[in-house]
């Protein structure tokens, strides 16, 4: 019931048809009331979805956005940079409307898309999981996430070989940063050890540079941006693909905008231009 | 029965995906090819469902179960049967089924197949058989373990090409525990009308919502115990180290009063926030390795000592000179005075400001979050993080209110005690003029 | 009543050419006084003559500019002495009382004597009593300096410096803050002090104690001492025009 809306849309082009099939499964599957009309209304209006979309502001899709999260999304001599902003700029022109970016810390943006008033959508390297669920509507994923954990370069204790066993210890700290995909991973794999949560991702990895923490454990990509930038110590020593999928937050009272974003989404995804907005930022 | 395909591609394009095979195939060219023996398993785990602990997966509220396993170059697995524990309810429609392949294990590749769910058993027929070498990742959603809880084992056997039918063997269980009271508790409040009818009004269900409120409170509890822990601590410290700054600064030593003023003047004149990142990330880099809990109070009685001596400082000097002069008039050395006369008069005087020193001390704990001291805020914080709603900060916010009323109310008590000495139980107005007509008469 | 003109002892207290100012003011421009044991010295002048501060130099509550002072034979003046040991046998009563308002008025008279003399608890108190008694305030030991009247206060004062067995008492306008009406009671426990044998050097404005209970008076203006004697010689018979002035002017 819960995963049901994230592919609740699809559209009807030639190479999308595999997709298709999920999404009438998604359809099928819901057993909540409350998830099957929305997803059987957002199938049905697709396609006329960015006619007429309602936004806070006519004519400008607004997205909350919690700029401290590099590569995904990040200030740059006050410029929003990254991945989901360069694709919140990609799906606001799909639809044809400005975009606008609001900053939000990362823990408010989503009780904000529920309030209203404060932006459309949530655009923050955003997870879809059960409990967000129940506040808001998720886009299609837009992006996988890969998990990565490092160490001081130093640190001949927990290296790359034995990493799965050395960091699942008594007494070994993971610095990750508090509601995240990497706290949640870490929790997951590894259950020995002791996570310090911190709420800026940057303080982690100062964590494990001071000795407060032994190892950080996050996104993989912002992870490679942090190590190739401040924390030049730091090396990884494991990686893993997860399934904790990067969505875009949208009001359950908006619908249209969660179809319209799910078509301009899955146009990017169709043409390569999410490929290439994903290579670029994280190369 | 069912057929689902495959996930939509999302990163990796077909050229790329060709790529990361003609990689693994240069790869496996070079390295011995292994004997294709077994499919080992890599991990098999519940996705932590509890707002309690972090790790802990508990039953009856939903997990994920992510099942990971080795197939060597050639193995040509063509049905792989996972069997969830029983009394395990778990939802197919969004299955995921991943080929992670290459030397790091992140390319991920699309496996087409045909799902059959057989009771507990899913049973995937790969249209073609896994020939490439990689970690085959399957993620089950939608999963809810037994309310009872318990070591839950997967299982899974697959078959190849060949016909040959093998166990995996070592699958790690699957450790569950039993719903907790709260847990329950708030399940229990989700199905009920009159919640689901508040809930509807969305500032309720965004500030107040009654299943987090139940959840969190327990959580935001234990942050309650270390914010309380930490003033407890910080606060009494705070006081010697304040009175130790307003007597040195009230020296007739310049050496003393300058060293005193330039320690008030740069802890309040710099946010607290920076302090504590000095303290944390500063310090152990000069390696001064203090754990997490004493170096919190360390900073937070040293930052609040500079605020106190400031109030020390004032009352002390709102006390007349007449008190020190007849002090040592009576012989009484000027520690003597400060201690035994212009100290315990301070103390009446700097209590209100006192309370609101304390009350601010009490807040400014939540700053120590930032570099993870896991107090009050910290744990709302993580609990609005992961669910998105804003009841958590509610609770805290009870949790603050729970020391600071009371405390307000206690202080106007005792100043209102001290300042009335034992005036209200005796001394009349008319008993006094009846004094001033006694003295009359002694005359 | 003592002999203050016996010329046996040497005095208790002894002036040489005192001097003091305040930044460029000079407030006492050469004093110099014998004060002998059993002496009632009052001491007389306008406001800004200087008494006060010559009051409050002989027990270094000011520092002298120039000039000694010998008390009992030291020089208190001399770097290194012992203040607080000077001070302890040298009470003093301030015009504004300055009694210590989180004390009840037993322990403000016991605290002194237990810190400084180091005397036991009980003994403090036992002693605390008989000084209050002697005031007439056996009946408000356990009052709060808050719940008495201005004279009340001031006589608990006086006992708290009595309690310390002082040679000498300084009384410093001791009546000026009070109501007249309580101004009766204060000045009729000094006059016992004084019947008793105690040394006091008095700064007053109460002509009426000075003629009855001085054994000297001083007269002090602008720094000087313009004129000393006995109360009858000062109030009848004085030399100067000055003080013929101000007595004229208070009484």
């Amino acid at each position: 019931m819960a995963y049901v809306s994230r592919r609740a849309l699809c559209t009807t082009g030639a190479t999308a048809a595999l997709a298709c099939v999920l999404g009438l499964a998604g359809c099928n599957g819901g057993n909540a009331s409350g998830t099957d009309a929305a997803s059987g209304s957002s199938a049905g209006s697709a396609a006329s979805a960015s006619g007429d979309v309602t936004t806070m502001t006519s004519g400008t899709l607004t997205f909350a956005t919690s700029p401290d999260y590099p590569p995904f999304e990040n200030l740059e001599n006050g410029e929003y940079v990254g991945l989901d902003m360069d694709l919140g700029r990609a799906i606001a022109e799909e639809l044809g409307l400005e975009c606008e970016y609001t900053n939000i810390d990362f823990d408010g943006i989503v009780p904000a898309i529920v309030a209203g008033g404060q932006a459309d959508a949530g655009l923050s390297g955003i997870s879809i999981t059960p409990e967000r669920e129940e506040q808001v509507d998720f886009s299609d994923p837009y992006y996988v996430d890969n998990q990565a954990v490092a160490v001081m370069s130093s640190n001949a204790d927990i290296t790359e070989d034995n990493a799965t066993d050395a960091l699942n210890q008594e007494g070994v700290k993971i610095a990750v940063q508090s509601g995240s995909t990497g706290e949640a991973f870490a929790a997951e794999n590894f259950p020995n050890a002791e996570l310090v949560s911190f709420p800026n991702f940057t303080d982690a990895f100062a964590a494990v540079n001071s000795g407060q923490a032994v190892a950080v454990c996050g996104n993989s990509a912002v992870v490679q941006q942090m190590l190739s930038g401040a924390y030049t110590d730091l090396h990884t020593v494991y990686t893993s693909a997860t399934g904790e999928e990067y969505a875009i937050a949208v009001s359950k009272d908006n619908p249209e905008l969660l179809a319209a974003i799910n078509e301009a989404i899955a146009t990017l995804q169709e043409d390569g231009t999410l490929d290439e907005l994903i290579a670029k930022n994280m190369g | 029965m069912r057929t689902a395909h495959v996930r939509p591609a999302r990163r990796a394009t077909a050229a790329l995906v060709a790529l990361a095979l003609c990689l693994t195939a240069c790869l496996a060219g070079m390295v011995a090819p292994r004997q294709a023996s077994a499919m080992d398993v890599v991990r098999c785990t519940g996705r932590p469902n509890s707002s309690d602990d972090k790790t802990v997966i508990q039953g009856a509220t939903q997990s994920r179960i992510t099942f990971e396993a080795t197939v060597e170059e050639g193995e040509g697995v063509s049905v792989l049967t996972l069997t969830i524990p029983q009394d395990t309810t778990f939802e197919t429609d969004d299955l995921a089924v991943t080929l992670l392949s290459g030397t790091d294990l992140m390319t991920r590749n699309e496996v087409s197949y045909d799902l059959e769910v057989v009771g507990q058993n899913l049973v995937f027929n790969f249209d073609e058989p896994l020939a490439q070498a990689g970690h085959l990742n399957i993620i089950v959603y939608g999963v809810y373990f037994p309310q009872a809880g318990g070591d839950m084992q997967v299982e899974a056997t697959y078959r190849l090409a060949s016909g040959d039918e093998h166990d995996i063997e070592g699958i790690p269980v699957i450790p569950v525990q039993g719903i907790s009271g709260t847990e329950a508790l708030s399940q229990w409040l989700e199905q009920q009308p009159w919640v689901q009818a508040w809930n509807a009004n969305r500032f309720l269900h965004l500030f107040f919502d009654p299943t987090i409120l139940v959840t969190s409170f327990p959580v935001v509890l234990n942050g309650f115990f270390m914010s309380v822990a930490i003033v407890a601590l910080s606060f009494p410290l705070a006081i010697p180290v304040a009175l130790v700054l307003a007597l040195m600064r009230l020296s007739k030593f310049v050496v003393w009063r300058g060293i005193a003023t330039t320690y008030v003047n740069l802890m309040r004149g710099t946010p607290l926030f920076l302090q504590i990142y000095v303290a944390f990330f500063g310090l152990p880099l000069a390696g001064i390795q203090i754990p997490n809990f004493p170096l919190g109070v360390i900073v937070m009685t040293l930052n609040s000592g500079a605020y106190m001596c400031e109030i020390f400082r004032a009352g002390i000097l709102s006390i007349s000179k007449g008190q020190t002069e007849a002090a040592r008039s009576l012989g009484m050395n000027r520690v003597q005075t400060m201690v035994y006369v212009i100290l315990p008069q301070m103390f009446r005087i700097v209590i209100p400001n006192l309370t609101n020193e304390f009350i601010t001390l009490y807040k400014d704990t939540s700053l120590l979050a930032a570099v993870g001291v896991m107090e009050l805020v910290m744990y709302a914080r993580t609990i609005v993080a992961s669910t998105g709603s804003i009841t958590p900060y509610i609770v805290a916010a009870a949790f603050y209110l729970v020391i600071t009323l009371p405390l307000s109310k206690i202080t106007r008590h005792l100043e209102e005690s001290l300042r009335g000495g034992k005036k209200r139980k005796r001394a009349s107005t008319a008993e006094k003029g009846a004094d001033a007509q006694k003295e009359a008469a002694h005359a | 009543m003592p002999n203050p003109t016996s010329a046996s002892a040497e005095p208790i207290l002894r002036i040489e050419d005192l001097h003091k100012s305040f930044g460029e003011t000079d407030v006492l421009k050469g004093i110099s006084l014998d004060i002998e044991k059993g002496e009632v010295v009052v001491v007389l002048g306008p406001s800004g003559s200087g008494k006060s501060t010559m009051l409050r130099c002989l027990n270094l509550l000011e520092k002298p500019t120039a000039g000694k002072i010998f008390f009992e034979g030291e020089e208190i003046t001399a770097p290194k002495v012992n203040i607080n040991s000077v001070r302890e046998r040298m009470g003093m009563v301030f015009q504004q009382f300055n009694l210590f308002p989180h004390l009840d008025a037993l322990h403000n008279v016991m605290l002194a004597q237990q810190k400084v003399l180091k005397r036991s608890k009980a003994e403090a108190a036992e002693v605390a009593r008989v000084q209050l008694e002697r005031v007439g305030l056996g009946d408000r030991c356990d009052y709060f300096p808050g719940e008495l009247s201005g004279g009340q206060q001031q006589r608990v004062a006086i006992a708290r410096a009595l309690a310390m067995d002082p040679h000498v008492m300084l009384f410093d306008e001791a009546t000026s803050a009070l109501d007249p009406e309580l101004v009766r009671g204060v000045l009729d426990v000094m006059r016992e002090l004084a019947q008793q044998g105690m040394t006091m050097v008095v700064v007053t404005h109460e002509m009426g104690f000075a003629r009855d209970v001085a054994d000297r008076v001083i007269f002090m203006e602008g720094g000087h001492i313009v004129e000393q004697g006995t109360p009858e010689q000062v109030f009848e018979h004085p030399k100067s025009d000055r003080t013929r002035a101000f007595i004229g002017e208070v009484s």
